[in-house]
């Protein structure tokens, strides 16, 4: 798990913590007075358990196809990916026609976003040249001769 | 942003919804917000419009300049003070910075000042901040020249008379390159043969030569052929009319936008694969899309 998320959960549940601490020192108060109002503001919930079901439940992923080879399907986590024709980015596209560093996907909040790193051939997202593009369930990137269809499937329940 | 070219315009969408802001799952594709467009050029933020999609833009300002220490000069742009054109102005953290200069432009054919209209949207009774207790060094200005020029930004400037209470588009050339944002336009009105032909003519020719040849056109299109009949004089464009107008002036790239809220995900997608086919395929190529928030394109 990178850094960034991790900082971010323990954020989440040490905030979470304290206003349940904060709701139970209440709790006191309410039953003392038992006013409706109160008592339907006080009740404390289980918040941390819900919020760790919203983080597991988003899951994303590229499938990506390549001229005469089979499709590949990257899971996608909150790490930063180069895509590109050198050997050492994340995803490896072995075309002519891709910049050796082409395009970036990050996480930004909760959201995926592409980046053209100013490739010589450019970074289309339905069909349109994009510098940077947000991504959404079903897009479909070229770069190249590569056809990468991001899926996000989102469970908010 | 990864480092950009000094000599391309980079626009983005931040609010591309008509009338009223429409959040919810069937949107979130093309965005619920409403009109706000930026235009990015070497060190030259242009802002067009300041519907709900402005304040996005603002939270992504602020974290730019928290990480880079400069003070923001921003140019805002109004084509017209319809809420969807100015709502999110209040909620702009950048107007709230003091160091922040925030110059405002827009129409000088209001029957009263623009600048008492942008204040009283936020009068206490509809706003809990007044407009003169922001922070920011904030002017504005009603538009007297024919031309605005902005660092190495130079903007041209009409009124649409087509639309209730007017509008203005507008367009910026830059790097040899022109993009033109012309929203709020009921061009069924305009093309229509049973207008007056003399006036009809003359707005035609008007329209036809500020967007001939452009780059990028953001153009409204509101309503299909279909919801049009039941919508004139609401003063918004049916799509199939925006996309022939701007094929035969041989713009390069067509953005449909001010979608209307009735419009979900799947229907403009459904849209755009019914319409967009035919200029792509022969003769001169024009790209067609539907703007959608979060979208940046170098033009």
């Amino acid at each position: 798990m990178p850094t960034f998320k991790k900082t971010y959960y323990m954020n989440v549940q040490k905030t979470v913590r304290t206003k349940v601490n904060k709701t139970r020192h209440h709790t006191k108060k309410v039953f003392h007075k038992a006013s409706t109002h109160q008592l339907s503001s006080t009740i404390p919930l289980p918040l941390v358990p819900i919020i760790e079901e919203i983080d597991i439940k988003s899951l994303s992923h590229l499938d990506i196809l390549l001229p005469d080879q089979s499709p590949k399907r990257i899971e996608l986590g909150r790490n930063e990916l180069i895509i590109g024709r050198d050997n050492d980015c994340s995803i490896h596209l072995p075309l002519a026609n891709a910049s050796r560093k082409h395009a970036r996907l990050f996480v930004k909040g909760e959201e995926f976003l592409i980046e053209d790193l100013n490739s010589t051939n450019g970074t289309y997202v339905n069909g349109v040249r994009i510098s940077r593009c947000t991504l959404r369930n079903h897009d479909q990137i070229r770069i190249g001769e590569a056809r990468i269809q991001f899926v996000q499937q989102k469970f908010r329940a | 942003m990864n480092k950009t070219d000094p000599v391309k315009m980079y626009v983005t969408f931040w609010g591309t919804r008509g009338s009223i802001s429409t959040p919810g799952s069937s949107t979130e594709k093309y965005g619920g917000n409403t009109s706000c467009v930026s235009i990015h050029h070497g060190d030259t933020d242009i802002i067009i419009d300041a519907g709900t999609g402005i304040r996005n833009l603002g939270l992504e300002l602020f974290q730019q300049t928290e990480k880079h220490k400069n003070q923001l000069n921003l140019h805002l742009l109004l084509s017209h003070t319809h809420w969807d054109h100015i709502q999110g102005l209040p909620f702009f953290v950048p107007a709230y910075l003091k160091g922040a200069k925030l110059t405002i432009y827009g129409s000088p054919k209001k029957e009263v000042f623009l600048e008492s209209i942008l204040q009283r949207q936020m009068d206490v009774n509809y706003f809990p901040v007044e407009m003169n207790a922001l922070a920011a060094d904030i002017s504005i200005k009603e538009i007297s020249e024919e031309k605005i020029v902005i660092d190495s930004v130079v903007i041209d400037w009409q009124e649409q008379i087509y639309h209730p209470g007017g509008c203005v588009r507008y367009r910026f050339t830059a790097g040899g390159k022109k993009i033109v944002y012309a929203t709020d336009v009921e061009l069924d009105q305009m093309f229509n043969l049973k207008n007056p032909k003399n006036e009809r003519e003359k707005l035609k020719k008007e329209y036809c030569k500020f967007i001939s040849g452009a780059d990028l056109l953001i153009a409204d299109g509101q309503y299909t052929a279909e919801e049009y009949p039941d919508k004139i004089g609401f003063g918004h464009t049916s799509i199939p009319l925006a996309l022939e107008i701007a094929y035969h002036q041989k713009v390069k790239q067509i953005a449909i936008f001010h979608h209307e809220p009735q419009h979900s995900d799947n229907m403009l997608d459904r849209l755009w694969c019914q319409l967009s086919p035919k200029y792509s395929s022969s003769g001169h190529h024009m790209t067609v899309f539907w703007a959608r928030e979060g979208m940046t394109i170098p033009v």
